[in-house]
């Protein structure tokens, strides 16, 4: 009996034994590392404008946006403007769709300019218009075009026109896609839609439109729907996110081609073609196909064929980044192609076989929220690093519904299981705790060649010291600074948060009617009061200042009551709500309007703050003169138009407070940390700042190197520097003269950046508890004293924990 | 006779018995393999990770011995939990099971039960969510509550204007989250009791009533004796339903609530927020040795009421 067993033992040993000698060689063997790939090269665009280009079979191509004139480029990049006559046309104010033909052919919509209430009234019935169209031939014959046709009358806006090769013109409403006849007006219905058709592709006689949902395929010479095709229906369904997501490009021709190999590599010579198509032969020259490009990459799809197979990963191209969305695609020969993408950025994707398939290294960047900085010099890191995958994870993704804790939980159960990211963004995160438990790295020695070159404003960096170790643990890439903007009379002078208060109580004498502050919400108040005050409720050992505390409890009580003096309930329950109204539209343009319209509608208020660090302001009566949030220069330059108007450097209870943005850290656990640290000192580069200062992509505050804060003071740039307001009559929106900033207001700001040394970090534990309690206060249901107590024991127990 | 012709036969049938029962336990053991295993892998071995990093640091994993658990034991945040949870228990679950308990005694006498059932089990079906609001509209500073006492401050003592208690945030706030505890409770708890109490015999009750003894001596020397399993039953999954309430405490007064209403979950998780992996460890350490020393109590308890 014990000898079976033993031998029954020492067979399962055996074969234990046999086949983790096996699994090992497998492992063992030499990896072979796959080459080839697509990267792309960026195309350099006359401006940034472009939103539309026409792709033409020779590789030559049109572009076009509302600001810059219609182009026409050859395939080797010759590009030559051509001046239309409608274009300075000054009749037509908005261009809503366009489109223009191989010969040159140009439709589009437009709404026109009005020169009194009574011409928008007489247009805009209930509210409700129709575009007009313009159409101008291949002879540059133009002529309105007026459409008609049966199902036409009663139909939505034509959002968007395509020309076919064969020069005839398409286009769709929310609903039904027609065929133009541009000699008479006639719109020919030609099928329904569920949704907005915005992408058109040509194949021959096939159109292929799609939707939010599928791709319509219809017969255009013999004019009939043709039957769904369920893997192009699959692909559509899940790429197409929001809006238009997908772009087309058709090869008639396969030969020319890439093929994806069984390995997984794509050849560009033919050879090796074992594709899921329908090429029966397998030298893919019979069937054209069907390129998709979208966010999670460059797709084909060989015409009826089973499936759509993915040739470049989205990640490791433009197409991954959440900055640009991709508006055309046109294939080129050799396998490559050419991509708009919004913001006037264009790449040429070509397949380059020194690059391995897949990249060796992987670095993961972490931030709590999308940052476009970090996005874009992910891409920047990607390009020149090709061996490495910049993995850029958000906690928060602005599509799943997961709440800031469940997204902290998730990145700590990373961080217990040794699998956290190799660079981490902390905004929104409680960097002192992290910094005390060892997950985040000392930049000491990191910074100190930056403090002895004196690139950065070393004060700011200073400032990030933190612990018992006072080390640096996290770098603001960029900064707010409080500011406020009010009429002279009232706020000069001001030292202290009792010094706003005495000014609002000012204001409020000599302006009984309507709100002092650009707060609609009471929310609003105490974000907009919290970041220059918080640094001072607490003291070097963390314990809370209640009596400060309870000082800006009774400060904001009093701007609250001051404010809602001159606005009734229902005034601020119509402003709250288009407040509501402008957040909820996702389109920019809208965005921009409706914002705009909703300052006409309380011009006489201001704006909540501006984003070139003007945290603050009370921008009263300042009549006519709109402020979006995003166009600082707008609120700089009005201090040149009106004399009574100043910027002032906003001492709240704390002084040369400075709210740190982009702070960045590297993670102690990071598994590349060579390539992390390259990473951070790409953002620190001067590349990244010039980027979001020359660029236009200014948002997000000042940047902390020098040079660039000064190069970007210094390019006196009159397109930022723009005054927009509202005419007489509120009807159409005007352009003022535009100055740049003068020295003195250079000096006033690089000194404001010299002097700023008081780190504010949003979302702690502390500025939550104290907005809770503060919206208590405001509300009446807490006196002062008693939400600066509520705070202190609620932050009792957090400081015992 | 066997035994005089093989006096050692009886002892090797005792020994092929024996054999027989050691390959009978063996197959037991075999079957209760895969489910041991899967408690060792995801539960033993878990644990036993939790144990260490109870002994380590946190962060850099270096060993501290005692210092995590002595930083813990130290910390005020951790007493007040642990005095709050303990009271909440403490009251709770003798609330429960008494409340619950008399109820189903007197719901044993009605004959139309049933239906008064149904509506007792129905707090346990409202959606946390819901209950949350609910409780929110009655103990808010403007809430039911404080208008019902307003209303009836004005009508008998001519007082106009009564800003009221907010109660979750009140010294009361305990006796708030109690009482949802048992609105919640309470009917499924009655369950339970009605079916401990179908099972008692009958017949030696009503032999009780003939020989003369009263209700009390009945409930007191029958009913609760032969009620001792389902008071087990019952005990522990009270103490499992306050643990469980800990939800319905977080949605109402957040991660800092009033600190009577501050309990052992709110610490774990603000701990987890805060990257305390090794004082949460400790904490968990803790709250398995004294969970296993009070269902070993409990265990012996019960095992010695059977025996007497």
């Amino acid at each position: 009996m014990k000898q079976k067993s033993k031998l029954w033992s020492s067979i399962l040993l055996g074969a234990c034994i046999i086949s983790t000698g096996l699994c090992s060689g497998c492992g063992s063997s030499e990896e072979e590392i796959l080459m080839g790939r697509y990267a792309e090269r960026e195309v350099k665009l006359p401006g940034t404008a472009f939103t539309y280009m026409h792709p033409m079979a020779d590789g030559s191509y049109y572009l076009y946006g509302d600001e810059v004139a219609l182009t026409q480029v050859s395939a080797d990049g010759e590009s030559g403007e051509s001046v239309w006559s409608w274009e300075n046309n000054s009749d037509i104010h908005i261009k809503n769709s366009f489109a223009v033909s191989d010969s040159g052919a140009v439709i589009f919509g437009y709404t026109p300019k009005f020169y009194s209430d009574e011409e928008y009234e007489e247009f805009a019935e209930d509210g409700e218009y129709r575009y007009l169209y313009y159409y101008v031939d291949e002879t540059g014959k133009e002529n309105q075009l007026a459409l008609y046709g049966s199902d036409y009358e009663t139909a939505e806006n034509l959002e968007y026109f395509a020309f076919a090769p064969d020069g005839r013109l398409y286009a769709a409403s929310s609903s039904m896609v027609y065929r133009i006849h541009a000699e008479n007006g006639e719109a020919e219905s030609l099928f329904h839609t569920n949704g907005q058709v915005n992408e058109f592709a040509f194949l021959g006689d096939t159109m292929i439109a799609l939707d939010h949902e599928k791709a319509y395929l219809y017969d255009t010479a013999g004019d009939k729907l043709l039957e769904d095709n369920s893997v192009l229906n699959e692909f559509v369904t899940s790429h197409q996110i929001t809006g238009k997501s997908i772009v087309l490009a058709v090869a008639e021709e396969n030969k020319d081609m890439t093929k994806v190999s069984d390995t997984g590599t794509i050849n560009t010579d033919g050879s090796d073609d074992k594709t899921a198509g329908a090429d029966s032969d397998g030298d893919g020259s019979d069937s054209p196909i069907l390129y998709f490009g979208c966010r999670t990459g460059l797709y084909r799809y060989i015409w009826g064929g089973s499936v759509i197979e993915q040739i470049a990963d989205g990640r490791l191209l433009s197409f991954g980044n959440s900055q640009y969305k991709p508006l055309a695609m046109q294939a080129l020969s050799g396998g490559e192609f050419r991509v708009l993408f919004s913001g006037g950025h264009m790449v040429e994707l070509y397949y380059d076989e020194t690059l391995p398939a897949r990249p060796s290294k992987e670095l993961t960047v972490y931030s709590l929220e999308e940052n476009g900085r970090i996005r874009y010099a992910g891409q920047l890191f990607q390009q020149e690093h090709p061996d490495v995958i910049v993995n850029y994870e958000t906690g928060m993704d602005g599509d799943s519904a997961v709440s800031k804790e469940d997204a902290l939980k998730n990145l700590n159960t990373r961080l217990l299981a040794g699998e956290g990211p190799d660079v981490i963004v902390l905004d929104g995160v409680d960097m002192e705790q992290y910094a005390e438990k060892g997950v985040l790295k000392p930049l000491d020695d990191f910074i100190a060649p930056y403090a002895e070159e004196g690139t950065l404003y070393q004060n700011i960096a200073e400032g990030m010291r933190m612990t018992e170790e006072e080390k640096i643990y996290g770098i603001p890439m960029t900064v707010y600074l409080p500011i406020w903007l009010s009429e002279k009379q009232y706020l000069e002078g001001e030292k202290s948060l009792n010094d706003i208060v005495a000014g609002m109580e000012r204001a409020r004498t000599d302006h009984p009617e309507g709100p002092l502050l650009f707060t609609p919400y009471p929310q609003d108040l105490l974000n907009q009061m919290i970041p220059a005050c918080l640094p001072a409720w607490t003291d070097e050992n963390g314990d809370l200042n209640v009596e400060k505390l309870t000082e800006f409890y009774t400060a904001m009580e009093r701007l609250w009551e001051l404010d809602s003096a001159g606005l009734d309930e229902a005034a601020r329950e119509k402003w709250q709500q288009d407040v509501a109204e402008v957040h909820e539209i996702e389109d920019d343009r809208d965005m921009l309007m409706a914002t705009l319209g909703q300052y006409e509608d309380h011009q006489d208020i201001g704006e909540a703050w501006a984003q070139f660090g003007c945290l603050l302001n009370s921008w009263y009566d300042l009549k006519n003169v709109s402020a979006t949030k995003d166009i600082f220069a707008n609120g700089w330059n009005s201090k040149k138009t009106e004399d009574e108007i100043m910027f002032s450097k906003y001492a709240g209870q704390a002084e040369n407070v400075y709210w740190a943005r982009t702070v960045t850290g590297l993670c102690e656990q990071a598994k590349e940390p060579e390539l992390a640290e390259e990473f951070l000192t790409l953002l620190l580069s001067d590349r990244i700042a010039d980027k979001w200062w020359l660029e236009g992509q200014w948002y997000g505050g000042i940047t902390i190197r020098k040079d660039s804060l000064e190069k970007a003071m210094d390019q006196n740039n009159h397109e930022f520097a723009e005054v927009r307001g509202w005419d007489a009559a509120a009807i159409s929106m005007m352009y003022s003269d535009s100055q740049w900033f003068s020295e003195a207001d250079k000096q006033w700001l690089y000194q404001m950046m010299e002097e700023a040394d008081c780190r504010y970090l949003s979302g702690t534990m502390l500025e939550e508890v104290v907005k809770e309690a503060g919206l208590q206060v405001l509300e009446g249901s807490l006196t002062p004293e008693e939400g600066a107590a509520e705070v202190a024991r609620r932050m009792e127990i957090e400081m015992q924990e | 006779m066997k035994c005089r012709n093989n006096p050692n036969g009886i002892h090797r049938n005792r020994g092929k018995r024996h054999g027989r029962n050691s390959i009978a336990e063996n197959r037991r053991l075999l079957f209760l393999l895969p489910g041991l295993t899967g408690v060792m892998i995801f539960y033993l071995l878990p644990f036993l990770e939790v144990v260490r990093r109870s002994f380590v640091k946190a962060g850099n994993n270096s060993f501290v011995g005692l210092d995590n658990y002595k930083a813990v034991l130290h910390n005020a945040a951790f007493r007040l939990a642990v005095r709050n949870t303990a009271l909440y228990i403490v009251l709770g679950v003798p609330l429960l099971m008494g409340i619950s308990l008399v109820l189903a005694l007197l719901l044993r006498r009605i004959t139309a039960r049933r239906k008064l059932l149904s509506a007792l089990l129905l707090p346990m079906a409202v959606p946390a969510a819901v209950m949350v609001l609910v409780l929110q509209l009655l103990v808010d500073k403007h809430g039911l509550l404080n208008g019902v006492i307003s209303e009836l401050l004005s009508r008998t003592a001519g007082m106009s204007a009564f800003y009221g208690i907010d109660y979750l945030n009140s010294d009361g706030a305990l006796a708030v989250v109690l009482c949802s505890f048992l609105w919640k409770n309470t009917g499924y708890m009655v369950i339970l009791w009605l079916a401990g109490l179908s099972a008692l015999p009958r017949d030696v009750e009503e032999a009780a009533e003939v020989d003369g003894a009263n209700r009390w001596q009945r409930w007191q020397y029958i009913t609760m004796p032969e009620l001792s399993g389902s008071f087990f039953t019952i005990g522990m999954l009270s103490v499992l339903h306050i643990f469980k309430s800990y939800r319905e405490v977080w949605m109402v007064a957040g991660s800092y609530p009033q600190e009577n209403i501050y309990f052992l979950q709110h610490l774990l998780q603000n701990w987890y927020l805060k990257l305390e992996f090794d004082q949460m460890a400790v904490l968990t350490v803790l709250l398995s040795g004294i969970l296993l020393i009070v269902c070993l109590f409990l265990q012996k308890h019960l095992e010695q009421g059977k025996e007497a």
